[in-house]
């Protein structure tokens, strides 16, 4: 017991440090097709490890799918007990459900500085169904999350 | 007998050389950058969260929480305005309306202090706040999801979220209306709770408890409870003055803190005696609104009316000198300034730029039907030509039988300073189109404007002027593609009303069109009816309602119909490129068969690449609106007159009729850039013409084009129209003669409203390529002032490229050859 | 002079501001007995209809060269797009044109569409104090057209002026034009006959004539117009002649129309030229000034020698006669006090003579609007 701790306590921060480096490059790729992959993997382990972050899902309860277009994609997100679960399948009884053209378009959608919103919306890049201030929350963990791995936060 | 005792109408001799605190205040303020001010999101959210129960009937709780809020709203101080108040709790604040659209600046709270376009400041605490106290509580309260959850994620609301089709502004905002602050200045907010717990106690006697009743009762309840939280605001600014006059050891500042602290200790509670309790009562009040309504268009109205009896009186007792007038009407118009929207940086990309829009009206005739113009109207002029402000939007009444020469060539001169502001107003036919609603004679009199250019009898009529801004070349293009639309993709949007192709007349075509605009006006008016039912249950607005003629009488909320007069406002986007579309499909296809219908849709579909034979043809020789083309005048005509019908066939949830209007703030610029070509020859993503303007440079003459549109069946245009007109320079006495007198005619011609620019192609050219170069020029946009750098890249081009017109000739100028790819058609 | 047939108008000037009081419009009409080397209205010399190319316009696409059953378009880069000795302007090629680059100059309106068209303007004539202008061209070689159209706009209490060069049938003028005329604009433009037939193809006797006759006997105001045209009209002895004519005649005011290099580019797009000595820009402000200055001293008797431009250099003379430029300013002349006949509006250059406007009525009139 006491060695399974000892071990997560050790590989986390280690996990965490490569995975930030494989987001920061992911932002950086011209097709972004691992965005969401990494943008969820990253965050979870935020939570875990951030405790400020962490505070984002206390007492939150949100469940999400996320679909890209061509169905190629189809996750899952669940914050419940403040905690995060990412399952790859669909999803019933969603908060809001997000369909996007690919990864680099849901990317442009919650982070880019500045979001070329008239050719998204003209492209139908992102587009959702239900609730939008789950996405609003969602798009603002992302963006803290962003600004954490380049150290702006 | 002449209300003017003015020697000087235009007011030379006072300058803001020598109105030192004027020209300080408005130096400030235009250093000052906006902040996020979460005051009120803050303590509304505490009340109706910690301190209240869902169970409470929604008028009262909502009124609890309104006065909670007031009464904890900080009395702040600062700068050296004569009037006590302030809409937040910073110099120059945009505050959170979490119930409404606040929470779409969730995404950027970390990062709105430095984006790019119109950055707000929100310091760490408060996103922090926002982020983990404030939102959360509304994820499924606010407006928009409340009212999803309740009607079961309606398709209409599916297609406003597409944004290409039309927008729902009641997800964002009722407002838009003109209260009667002129109770509050004559019996005071004491007077207001006398009447409501006096009409109380009657309903109790009666006896009675019918659903209605008992509605009464809480709406009589609420308007006390919000009615006090008001008088603990003034209290607390009175407080807060004294407190701050002791420790000041400027004198005239000190004198200014303990004036503050007597007016407010008066004021609004009690009525009005002098000119300056009269404005700051009023001030207070307007602060007020906005602690329950968003700030978007609450127009304070006729200004130089209601305050007139107070300066009168005060000046024939020797009270009160012009120039103190013009301080505090200045002092006024810059209190109007300190606050501005909360707009996400998405909107600001397709709308951004605004204002808060609330409309000041001068001017006019009164309830007699008698000149109305006074002094007041003539200082009210001078402030406004020396401040050159955002806002207040200022609009002059004109009526040319009753107003006098001097007066309209006055407000003309007005613009010509300004290059910009006020704009200009019709009497005679504003009235008349207002008495065709059903407005009563004296009351259609006291018109004001609402935010842009919309109508309303000042505090009765309660108006909810910008419901619906409705995507007209959606329909349009939804027509001439069976129901689907270039920008949605293959998705069958609306009905299948055949493709044109096979369409062997006309009529065809536009009984298609009429069969698009029937289902998707249909779908706006749904998801509005939705929206107002729960703008009733969640969001009652007692405090609004107690600033208004009709509520208390009826006991009844505004928002359940309590004011005199009812209507839901429709306003149009793409009206001349939708009649010039509509024109050149009759004239190409079924006239001068130049093309058919399929080769035009394939040219549409190209951009016209490889078309531009066709091209040129459709741009240079299809009948144009604001020429007097026949076609052109049909079908602009036919239009007009259908969306009236149509709108007018529908009664609201507050059992008001819709009205249609033709103005477009800078939605034509944004939904410009979402459509693919169109038959008018407008290449795709090119803006649309503005308001009720004619495409530019179609009409290359200014007399036809003023013939044109005022021309249009006015009665028919119940919501208001803008035109926006461009002069490149208006130089000497004769040529503001000329302006005015070109200005008359048009109104006598019909028209409703006229806005100018003074500006050049090449003025604003470079003002867009050198921004550091013009930090205060200040446009005309379609209904409202803005500061040009301020406005998104779309909108900069549709004001570029607006028809200028040569004032020497009648005729269009040329636009500059190097920057021709600006224009929508190149 | 052509018979009366179908008079063209070549253009309905909506919101003219430059042809009498208040806001007009003018009626251009086409074909002039003169036809003068500077003619700003290129267009208007002719009594036929012509077809204008506008090569800016030209998008390329051949089509008028496909329709044309003359063969009279070529496709010469950088030349005229017609051969106008072919051409019959019939009209087909500017039709089909889709871009407006060719067009047709010259419309029949028949007497009842022009009306009924002006009357639709009425608005901004009664607003304004302004009206209906005839010009051309020549109006009154259309005397019966014109006069009828007249006619029926005074039934309509429209007030009318004309523009005319004076040449004309004296009687037919008096009898079927002058009762329905509020004011005339008379060009006069080189009081010398020969130069005259030189520059404009016809000797100045009838005109001066027919001047003198309304000078004398009009009921309504008559202004005489004179075209400065450099090196030809606006010289020192033309203008000299001009003023004491005028002053002979019992005037004591005249407008100057300053000279508008525009219509050369106007006449190259009917495939003519004008006089090739004539300048592609304004006159220089200075020297303007300094012909009117000059003018108006002549005009009331004060300067007797004509000092001018080229000769002895105007400027300097301007500068030494300060005194009465004080009183030529420009929002002077917006005021009616200092107009010889009120309301004649801003047409060119209101001369003022100096026993015209006295000091007193100078600072009533100066409410100039910053
Ligand atoms: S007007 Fe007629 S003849 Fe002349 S070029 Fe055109 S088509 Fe040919
Ligand atoms: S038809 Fe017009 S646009 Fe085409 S080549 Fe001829 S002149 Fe040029």
């Amino acid at each position: 017991m006491f060695d399974k701790i000892l071990d997560w306590l050790t590989l986390r921060p280690l996990r965490m440090k490569r995975l930030r480096k494989r987001f920061l490059k992911c932002l950086e790729s011209e097709a972004a097709e691992e965005f969401l992959e990494m943008l969820l993997k990253f965050m979870s382990l935020a939570f875990l490890l951030d405790r400020d972050f962490r505070r984002n899902i206390e007492g939150f309860n949100g469940r999400y799918l996320f679909k890209s277009r061509d169905n190629s994609i189809t996750v899952a997100v669940i914050f419940e007990d403040g905690r995060m679960k990412v399952h790859e399948k669909v999803l019933e009884d969603t908060n809001v459900t997000v369909v996007f053209r690919n990864g680099k378009a849901l990317m442009g959608y919650l982070l880019s500085p500045k979001p070329d919103i008239l050719g998204s919306l003209l492209r139908q890049d992102v587009t959702f169904n239900g609730n939008l201030n789950y996405v609003y929350k969602f798009a603002y963990m992302a963006k803290r999350l962003q600004l954490m791995a380049t150290g702006e936060v | 007998m002449s209300k003017i005792t003015l020697k000087d109408i235009r007011l030379s001799e006072y300058t803001l050389d020598n109105l030192g605190l004027l020209r300080r205040l408005r130096e400030n303020l235009m250093k000052t950058r906006p902040e996020v001010c979460i005051e009120r999101a803050r303590h509304t959210t505490r009340y109706l969260r910690d301190l209240s129960s869902d169970g409470e009937p929604m008028e009262t709780r909502y009124a609890k929480a309104v006065a909670y809020f007031l009464s904890k709203k900080e009395p702040l101080f600062f700068d050296d305005n004569l009037l006590a108040g302030t809409t937040t709790s910073k110099p120059f604040g945009a505050p959170v309306y979490q119930e409404l659209t606040g929470m779409t600046i969730w995404p950027e709270l970390d990062t709105i202090s430095t984006r790019e376009k119109n950055p707000l400041i929100l310091s760490r605490e408060d996103a922090e706040e926002l982020n983990f106290d404030i939102f959360p509580y509304w994820m499924e309260r606010n407006i928009l999801e409340y009212t999803r959850k309740k009607y079961n994620n309606p398709g209409c609301m599916r297609l406003f979220e597409r944004i290409v089709f039309f927008l729902a502004s009641k997800a964002g905002t009722i407002s838009h209306t003109v209260p009667c602050y002129r109770k509050v200045l004559e019996r005071g907010i004491e007077g207001i709770i006398e009447e409501a717990s006096t009409r109380e106690d009657e309903v109790r006697k009666k006896g009675t408890d019918t659903p209605e009743d008992r509605h009464s009762l809480e709406f009589y309840q609420a308007v006390q409870t919000v009615m006090k939280g008001v008088l603990d605001y003034a209290a607390n600014l009175s407080r807060k003055a004294a407190e701050l006059a002791e420790r000041e050891s400027d004198p005239s500042r000190r004198e200014n803190l303990l004036k503050m602290s007597e007016v407010c200790a008066r004021v609004p509670a009690k009525p009005a005696r002098t000119f300056r309790e009269a404005v700051n009562s009023l001030w207070i009040c307007q602060v007020a609104v906005h602690a329950e309504n968003i700030n978007m268009a609450i127009s304070p109205g006729r200004l130089d009316q209601v305050l007139y009896r107070y300066y009168r009186n005060d000046m024939d007792n020797g009270m009160l000198t012009v120039r103190e007038a013009i301080e505090l009407i200045g002092c006024l118009w810059l209190k109007l300034n300190d606050n501005t929207n909360l707009v996400p940086e998405t909107s600001e990309e397709l709308f951004g730029g605004a204002g808060t829009v609330p409309a000041v009206t001068v001017g006019g005739v009164g309830e007699d039907g008698e000149d109305a113009v006074n002094d007041l109207t003539y200082i009210m002029l001078r402030v406004t030509e020396l401040l050159k402000l955002r806002d207040p939007s200022v609009n002059a009444r004109y009526h040319y039988e009753k107003n006098t020469e001097e007066y309209r060539d006055r407000v003309a001169e007005v613009i010509v300073n300004t290059k910009a502001v006020p704009a200009f107003h019709n009497d005679v036919v504003d009235i008349k189109v207002l008495e065709n609603q059903g407005t009563s004679t004296e009351h259609a009199r006291d018109y004001a404007v609402i935010g842009c250019v919309e109508l309303a009898s000042a505090g009765r009529s309660y108006d909810a002027s910008s419901s619906i801004i409705f995507n007209l070349v959606s329909a349009l293009e939804l027509a001439m593609y069976n129901g689907k639309r270039p920008a949605t993709g293959d998705e069958q949007i609306g009905p299948q009303t055949g493709d044109p192709a096979g369409f062997s007349t006309f009529e065809e075509f536009w009984e298609a069109f009429k069969a698009q605009l029937t289902w998707l006006i249909g779908e706006a008016i749904k998801l509005n009816e939705y929206f107002g039912r729960v703008h009733q249950e969640i969001l009652p607005t007692p405090l609004l309602s107690a600033f208004f003629e009709g509520p208390l009488d009826k006991g009844r909320d505004l928002i359940r119909g309590g004011a005199v007069y009812n209507s839901s406002g429709a306003t149009h986007i793409g009206f001349a490129d939708t009649v010039d579309s509509l024109s050149a499909i009759e004239k190409a296809v079924f006239i001068d068969r130049r093309c058919t219908f399929a080769e035009l849709l394939k040219a549409l579909r190209d951009d016209f690449r490889g078309h531009e034979k066709l091209h040129a043809y459709l741009v240079y020789k299809t009948p144009k609106y604001g020429t007097d083309d026949p076609i052109a005048v049909k079908n602009s005509q036919n239009l007009i007159r259908f969306l009236y019908d149509f709108y007018q066939g529908h009664t609201n949830y507050r059992g008001g009729k819709y009205r249609p209007g033709y103005w477009t703030m800078t939605n034509h610029a944004g939904q410009g850039k979402l459509s693919g070509a169109l038959p008018n020859g407008r290449k795709a993503h090119k803006v649309f013409a503005s308001g009720i303007t004619p495409a530019s440079q179609a009409a290359g003459d200014l007399s036809a084009c003023l013939k044109a549109v005022g021309g249009l069946e006015s009665v028919c245009i119940p919501s208001g129209e803008a035109l926006n007109l461009k002069y490149p320079s208006v130089k000497h006495n004769g040529d503001i003669k000329t302006f005015a007198q070109a200005v008359e005619s048009y109104f006598r011609y019909g028209g409703l409203h006229v806005q100018f620019n003074i500006m050049s192609y090449e003025t604003l050219i470079d003002a867009k390529k050198n921004p550091e170069k013009y930090p205060e020029l200040l446009v005309r946009v379609s209904g409202y002032s803005a500061y040009f750098k301020d406005l998104n890249e779309a909108m900069k081009d549709e004001i570029i490229t607006r028809t200028a017109y040569d004032l020497d000739t009648g005729r269009a100028v040329p636009f500059p050859e190097e920057y021709r790819s600006m224009l929508a058609f190149e | 002079m052509r018979a009366e047939g179908r008079p063209l108008i070549f253009n309905l000037h909506h919101f003219a501001l430059d042809d009498g009081p208040g806001i007009r419009t003018t009626v251009f009409m086409k074909g002039c007995p003169l036809s003068c080397a500077w003619c700003h209205n290129p267009e208007s010399v002719s009594p036929e209809p012509e077809i204008a190319f506008y090569g800016h316009l030209c998008i390329g696409c051949g089509s008028c060269m496909d329709v044309c059953p003359e063969g009279a378009v070529s496709m010469r880069p950088g030349r005229d797009r017609i051969t106008r000795e072919r051409c019959t302007a019939c009209g087909t090629c500017s039709n089909e044109c889709p871009s407006t680059a060719l067009r047709t100059v010259g419309a029949y309106y028949q007497v009842d569409t022009l009306v009924e068209r002006l009357l639709k303007e009425r608005i901004f004539y009664d607003t304004s104090g302004g009206g209906v202008t005839f010009s051309g061209g020549e109006p009154a070689i259309f005397m019966d057209y014109v006069g009828t159209v007249m006619k029926r706009l005074k039934a309509e209490g429209i007030h009318v002026a004309i523009q005319t060069s004076g040449m004309f049938n004296l009687q037919e003028f008096g009898r079927k034009l002058l009762p329905y005329i509020d004011l005339i604009f008379f060009d006069l433009k080189l009081i010398d006959s020969d130069m005259h037939r030189k520059f404009t193809g016809r000797g100045n006797n009838l005109i001066l004539e027919n001047f003198r006759y309304l000078a004398d006997n009009s009921p309504v105001p008559v202004v005489p117009r004179i075209p400065l045209i450099p090196g030809i009209t606006a010289t020192g002895e033309n203008l000299s002649g001009l003023a004491d004519f005028l002053r002979y005649s019992g005037f004591t005011s005249a407008t100057l129309l300053p000279y508008n290099p525009g219509a050369i580019s106007k006449a190259a797009a009917l495939g003519k030229a004008l006089h090739p000595t004539l300048p592609n820009r304004m006159i220089p402000a200075g020297e303007e000034e300094a012909l009117t200055t000059f003018f108006r001293q002549r005009l009331s008797g004060h300067a007797k020698e004509a000092p001018l431009s080229e000769d002895i250099g105007a400027v300097e003379y301007l500068k030494q006669s300060k005194k009465h430029k004080e009183v030529f300013s420009d929002e002077c002349l917006e005021h009616p006090c200092c107009s010889p006949h009120p309301g004649i509006g801003r047409g060119g250059l209101l001369i003022v003579p100096l026993h015209a406007c006295n000091r007193s009525l100078r600072r009533d009139c100066s409410r100039n609007i910053s």
